[in-house]
């Protein structure tokens, strides 16, 4: 038995009127429904967004209201702001060197975790944890491992009779040791990779085994392969997030020393908050922006060469 | 029933579910705030950055290598928890609440000044105060002022004089003109002017304002070194000396004892209240208030800067980097260089027999004149602090009261009981019980004894002034740039920044 939904005629004693569809009916439900979310993303994303576009072009010294001066802030960057090409360079220093090195070390992490070892659980929960600590307590903690005096590495280090290391203090050094706070971190990225890696089909390694392949050249002909998409996506965010990086520097160096580790995301904290100049600093946060998308994009547009996504 | 519509119970299971993630979502929130990106890319529906630095709830942490809150228990690993004094100053309800924020964060200054507002929160019935600790002060005073949350009052550790050129305090002259208690001829003029900005005054001398420079010496290390306390090192020929003597570097690289460390405390800290001491140590004025113009750029100022360079190439620099970060700076937190007994001398405020006092009670410090670049002059400069009543606070007039309590006797024994520090009162001086803090009275006779009185300058970009000259000085003391070319890009900067800040002049 079909059931037919009609339209009833509008009841006596009350003009017809507009009434709205079904479908509409549902439209105005769902939009209600995210309203909130919706507001929310307005006022606390969509407007500071702009704001800050707008504060760009301003001298804004946060307590007085802003005079707009054009292009100046992005002039002053470019031309004559000695700091920048610093930031800039550290910046790009810490993507391009740390970046890959944590996805080469989590893919790593993540094959050996998808072996059939015993207490294979402890060892995936091991190297996950650090990545659901608070950074602020990593920082905290880090700071006392790499404590020239007392700190566990050059401890160790004293009581084999070798040198202590300078780990926060050597311009030279100090960027390579927060990269491996970093790289320490990346329990999330394993966690991807290894879900990547069990998603390979068992019977390309069969396969792969029956012709003759060795380990290595499953591991680079299929592996690898196969999980190029979770690399992309790893790839994309890694950029994304290394590029902003701030809590780190801000906690333990400060910048220091002599620079090295002041990068984009603390520089333009020091404009915003210490030297009240809101309006450089919003100009630097569009800065980095264009740098992300630039990176994303090359990113994307390179990905057709090297990701192979299973199905075509 | 018409057409398609909602059912009752699909609503109501749908704001079911809906209160049971917020629910869950609160529950897992947790209570610091997160003001980084991981947030907003789960609220916009982005996977957090998966080979990305984990961003997470950001605490107000102090940067490495400023003085950190002593723990009771002593010693430099104390993991004693210790209850905030804050949380227990009494408030009587039913009267209005005015919040005093300050920026000291030891535990010895935090009970101090617990003690004022508890003082005076007994001793008031018509209004009370809510003191409140606040790291990075100067950042969170300026974004609660744009947000029109700002205290009621503030005192300590914000650049001061930023704040009177940009216009974030509320002129105070009507009410010190007719206030009963503050007398103007009581306090030093130094550091009245400090609190003014083109005629009007925007602080008044609170809590912790009185002279600056010291160069305190470690008992120890003058044994050590065979100096006898009325043979102090007095210039820095002889203070280099000591320096060289008395610094230890251990067969593992890592530094046993420092001897002098010339950026430590006064040395290195330029703002906030603080005066500029190798200008004045090499006898140049490197800013004139009246035309707003900077004077870096000078054979004096690249002698000073070669000065620390050398003091720093006794051990080297990355080594006393390390050091500090091993230690910290100061003399507040016994786990500092100075209070441990790491460190053989620095240059520091008349709070430092106050604070070693609590901080350091078994060492013995001794007291001497800085050294400067001209022979036979004794430096000594005013410095310090301000109540001030930030803009757009609320109840000015109740914020006003208690900036005057803050300068009357409850409040300044409070504090010196509890810290040694004293306000710029000059008839509190006159009474002081300098005996309580061995070293004190060095500081008292210095103020009529000082051939040279330095002051601190009203500088309208002093934060990047000083954090140039702290970028500048290290890379001196890298040997990255000769002292020559950093005094020269100082210059540049200041320059550069103030027609950037000012381009019509300030």
């Amino acid at each position: 038995m079909s059931v037919e939904i009609t339209r009833s005629a509008a009841p006596p004693g009350r003009s017809r009127g507009l009434r709205l569809s079904n479908a509409a009916r549902n439209q105005i439900y769902g939009m209600l429904f995210v309203s909130p979310w919706l507001i929310g993303l307005l006022a606390f994303t969509a407007y500071p967004i702009l704001a800050s576009f707008y504060y760009s072009f301003t001298l804004y010294d946060v307590i007085n209201a802003p005079r707009w001066i054009g292009l100046q802030n992005y002039i002053f960057m470019v031309t004559q702001d000695p700091q920048f090409p610093v930031v800039l360079y550290n910046t790009l220093y810490m993507t391009i060197i740390g970046l890959p090195l944590a996805m080469v070390v989590s893919f790593l992490l993540a094959t050996l975790l998808n072996n059939p070892i015993v207490a294979r659980p402890v060892f995936r929960t091991i190297f996950f944890l650090p990545s659901i600590f608070p950074v602020v307590a990593i920082a905290m903690v880090w700071l006392w491992l790499y404590n020239p005096n007392y700190g566990l590495i050059n401890s160790t280090l004293a009581s084999l009779g070798l040198q202590v290391i300078p780990w926060l203090s050597s311009p030279s050094l100090a960027k390579l040791s927060l990269i491996v706070i970093y790289i320490w971190g990346q329990g999330t990225t394993i966690v991807i990779f290894l879900a990547a890696l069990q998603d390979v089909p068992r019977e390309l390694y069969d396969a792969a085994k029956v012709d003759g392949a060795t380990a290595l050249q499953r591991f680079l002909n299929v592996t690898i392969p196969l999980c190029t998409p979770s690399i992309l996506f790893v790839l994309i965010t890694g950029i994304i997030g290394w590029l902003q990086y701030f809590t780190i520097p801000y906690i333990m160096t400060q910048g220091g020393p002599m620079q090295s580790t002041n990068v984009i995301g603390y520089y333009l904290y020091q404009n915003a908050f210490q030297f009240f100049k809101m309006g450089y600093a919003s100009a630097l946060s569009w800065a980095l922006f264009v740098i992300i998308v630039v990176f994303t994009f090359i990113a994307f547009r390179s990905s057709a060469r090297w990701v192979y996504y299973a199905g075509g | 029933m018409n057409g398609e519509v909602l059912r009752r119970r699909d609503v109501l299971k749908l704001f079911g579910s809906a209160a049971a993630v917020t629910l869950l979502v609160t529950a897992c929130g947790g209570g610091a705030p997160a003001p980084t990106a991981a947030p907003q890319q789960a609220a916009s529906g982005g996977a957090a950055p998966a080979a990305s630095p984990t961003a997470a709830a950001q605490q107000a942490a102090a940067p490495a290598g400023t003085p950190t809150p002593a723990p009771q228990t002593g010693g430099a690993a104390g993991p004693t928890p210790t209850p905030n004094p804050l949380a227990s100053v009494p408030i009587k309800s039913g009267k209005p609440v005015i919040e005093w924020w300050f920026g000291w964060g030891g535990m010895t200054g935090i009970h101090a000044l617990s003690d004022v507002a508890r003082v005076f929160n007994e001793s008031h019935d018509d209004f009370q105060v809510k003191p409140l600790q606040v790291d990075s002060i100067t950042q969170k005073l300026l974004a609660a002022i744009a947000g029109g949350t700002a205290p009621s009052v503030e005192t300590g550790n914000i650049n001061f004089a930023e704040f009177w050129v940009k216009g974030a305090a509320q002129p105070l002259d009507d009410y010190i003109k007719s206030s009963k208690t503050i007398n103007l001829d009581d306090f030093f003029e130094a550091n009245l002017k400090a609190g003014q900005w083109k005629g009007k005054t925007y602080g008044v001398p609170a809590v912790e304002c009185f002279l600056r420079w010291a160069l305190c010496f470690n008992q120890t290390f003058l044994d050590k070194a065979n100096i006898k306390p009325d043979q102090l090192p007095a210039d820095f020929d002889s203070l280099y000396q000591f320096a060289k003597e008395t610094s230890v570097v251990e067969s593992s690289g890592a530094i046993k004892t420092l001897g002098f460390d010339p950026l430590d405390a006064m040395g290195g800290s330029f703002g906030d209240g603080d005066p500029f001491y190798w200008p004045a140590a090499y006898n140049f004025k490197y800013f004139d208030e009246a035309s707003g113009r900077y004077n870096f750029n000078n054979d004096q100022m690249v002698e000073a800067m070669a000065m620390i360079q050398k003091f720093y190439d006794i051990v080297g620099a990355d080594k006393i980097a390390g050091f500090h970060k091993s230690y910290g700076t100061w003399t507040e937190s016994p786990t500092a260089m100075f209070p441990s007994g790491v460190e053989g001398a620095n240059i520091n405020g008349y709070w430092a027999p106050g604070e070693l006092a609590k901080s350091a009670p078994d060492k013995k410090f001794v007291y001497g004149w800085v050294p400067t670049a001209q022979k036979g002059v004794k430096l000594q400069s005013t410095g310090g602090h301000y109540g001030m009543l930030p803009k757009g606070g609320p109840n000015p007039d109740l914020g006003f009261k208690f900036i005057e309590f803050l300068t009357t006797k409850p409040a300044l024994d409070a504090i010196f009981n509890g810290t040694g520090w004293l306000g710029a009162r000059k008839s509190y001086l006159k009474d002081v019980d300098v005996s309580k803090y061995p070293g004190l009275d060095f500081f008292i006779k210095s103020a009529d004894a000082a051939t040279v009185m330095w002051q601190v300058l009203v500088d309208p970009i002093q934060s990047f002034v000083s954090d140039q000259w702290s970028k500048l000085q290290e890379s001196v003391n890298y040997h990255k740039i000769t002292p020559k070319e950093a005094a020269a890009q100082l210059q540049q900067a200041a320059e550069t920044e103030m027609k950037n800040q000012f381009p019509n002049g300030v």
